[in-house]
């Protein structure tokens, strides 16, 4: 399981110029100048702290903070 | 949803051009793509598809990224170049997909089939992602214009309606080209003898002059400039007593007016010297007083002279003042390595880079 803190700290290790605390949980990071690549890095950050690897049909569902930790939470 | 990918199949081209037209807005016919992807003089482009399976089970066309295969040189040995282009995703899979997850696929898949790899221009992102995917973007294009201060000033303001009045025309409808011998700008224009200019053997002789580049041997040209569906290009043999000669390659462009295209010559440091000639043969028989061209910061040198070729008018630096710096990633493959090709620094780079859409 990761914790919110966890996510956060994924998140802002892997975007430049973004204050993650600024990020509400329930918005999507997309909005939030999180690019591409951002993205790729940010869920190659959530698999290596889980252990668990994401189907590429399950990224759309990664798309809020909140999303993630409980996408986390229920695997 | 499930995501899939694969290399392009004959007849996918209806699709790619539908996807480019919905993510660019822009339109391109079979021929078109036809030139651009599956004629270019480097042999098979690359062009990997992403799908979609929809409910149905039926696959849909996301996702498209492509490497054009170029002709290269490297100080006289032939070596093969891509250049990606059309790397796209309808907007509304952008947040489905992981898309550096496949573009590192493909890469990984035609790594060894080229010398090297560069892209043109980009957002920052896929700037960002290229750095990521190991390219160096260390050099930013750069604008430069041939012709005289407050000239250069006065066109960037009705560059459209001037120019556009005065030179359209003045373009050939058919490849063409012109010979001008700088002692006698005013009376030696020889189309046939340029049209019969022996290309291949002027480009085997001075391509050994030049570091990683554009092959200018007559097929890269034919297709390039000859054989271009876009526009119309004319090609100029400057012959000069005191630096040799040199190609050059001339277009009008709504944007820009008169463009240099491309220029090569014998010796590198001559090439202030041509750009004198082709301003003065501009001047007099296009009556156009400024030429725009594009090259990168580290090749500046070699077209800055002490004349009329410099890299800003005062009124260009005031309204590129915001403007982002655009760099041009560039990656030197294992295979490169092999071939002696050190580093990405050294390329000599004209307008001809951007070429294909």
């Amino acid at each position: 399981m990761i914790t919110i803190e966890q996510i956060k700290l994924i998140i802002s290790d892997n975007v430049q110029d973004v204050n993650v605390n600024e990020i509400p949980h329930d918005a999507k990071l997309r909005d939030h100048d999180v690019d591409s690549l951002d993205f790729f890095n940010i869920v190659l950050g959530f698999q290596e702290a889980s252990g668990i690897e994401v189907p590429d049909e399950d990224v759309e569902k990664l798309d809020t903070i909140n999303a993630i930790h409980k996408y986390f939470q229920d695997k | 949803m499930k995501f899939s990918y694969r290399k392009y199949q004959t007849g996918d081209e209806v699709d790619i051009n539908d996807l480019y037209h919905l993510v660019t807005g822009r339109t391109r016919t079979i021929e078109q793509h036809a030139w651009q992807w599956l004629q270019t003089p480097g042999g098979e482009s690359e062009m990997w598809l992403i799908e979609a399976e929809l409910e149905s089970g039926v696959k849909k066309l996301i996702g498209h990224h492509g490497v054009m295969a170029l002709e290269f040189s490297h100080y006289g040995k032939a070596i093969r170049v891509g250049k990606t282009e059309n790397t796209m995703v309808l907007p509304v899979f952008r947040d489905k997909i992981l898309y550096p997850k496949f573009e590192k696929k493909f890469l990984s898949a035609y790594e060894n089939k080229f010398h090297a790899l560069f892209s043109t221009v980009g957002p920052k992102s896929a700037i960002r992602l290229r750095k990521a995917m190991g390219y160096k973007a260390k050099h930013a294009w750069k604008k430069m214009f041939v012709g005289d201060e407050p000239a250069i000033s006065l066109i960037t303001i009705n560059n459209v309606i001037s120019r556009k009045l005065h030179l359209e025309g003045k373009f050939p409808q058919t490849p063409s080209s012109v010979k001008i011998n700088d002692t006698r700008i005013d009376s030696y224009v020889d189309v046939d003898a340029s049209t019969a200019f022996d290309y291949d053997g002027f480009w085997e002789r001075v391509s050994k002059n030049y570091p990683l580049t554009l092959a200018r041997n007559k097929k890269s040209l034919s297709w390039r400039y000859w054989n271009n569906p876009y526009r119309k290009h004319l090609t100029l043999v400057l012959d000069s007593e005191a630096s040799g000669v040199a190609i050059c390659v001339i277009s009008f462009r709504k944007k820009f007016g008169v463009y240099l295209d491309d220029i090569f010559c014998e010796e590198k440091n001559a090439l202030p010297h041509f750009l004198e000639i082709l301003y003065s043969w501009s001047k007099k028989e296009m009556r156009c007083f400024s030429i725009e061209t594009y090259t990168t910061t580290d090749n500046m040198e070699s077209f800055r002279s002490q004349g009329h070729c410099r890299d800003n008018s005062w009124l260009q630096s005031f309204y590129d003042r915001d403007k982002e710096v655009q760099l041009m990633p560039r990656k030197v493959t294992p295979l490169g390595k092999a071939k002696g090709i050190k580093d990405e620094d050294i390329w000599y780079i004209t307008p001809s880079f951007f070429e294909g859409r």
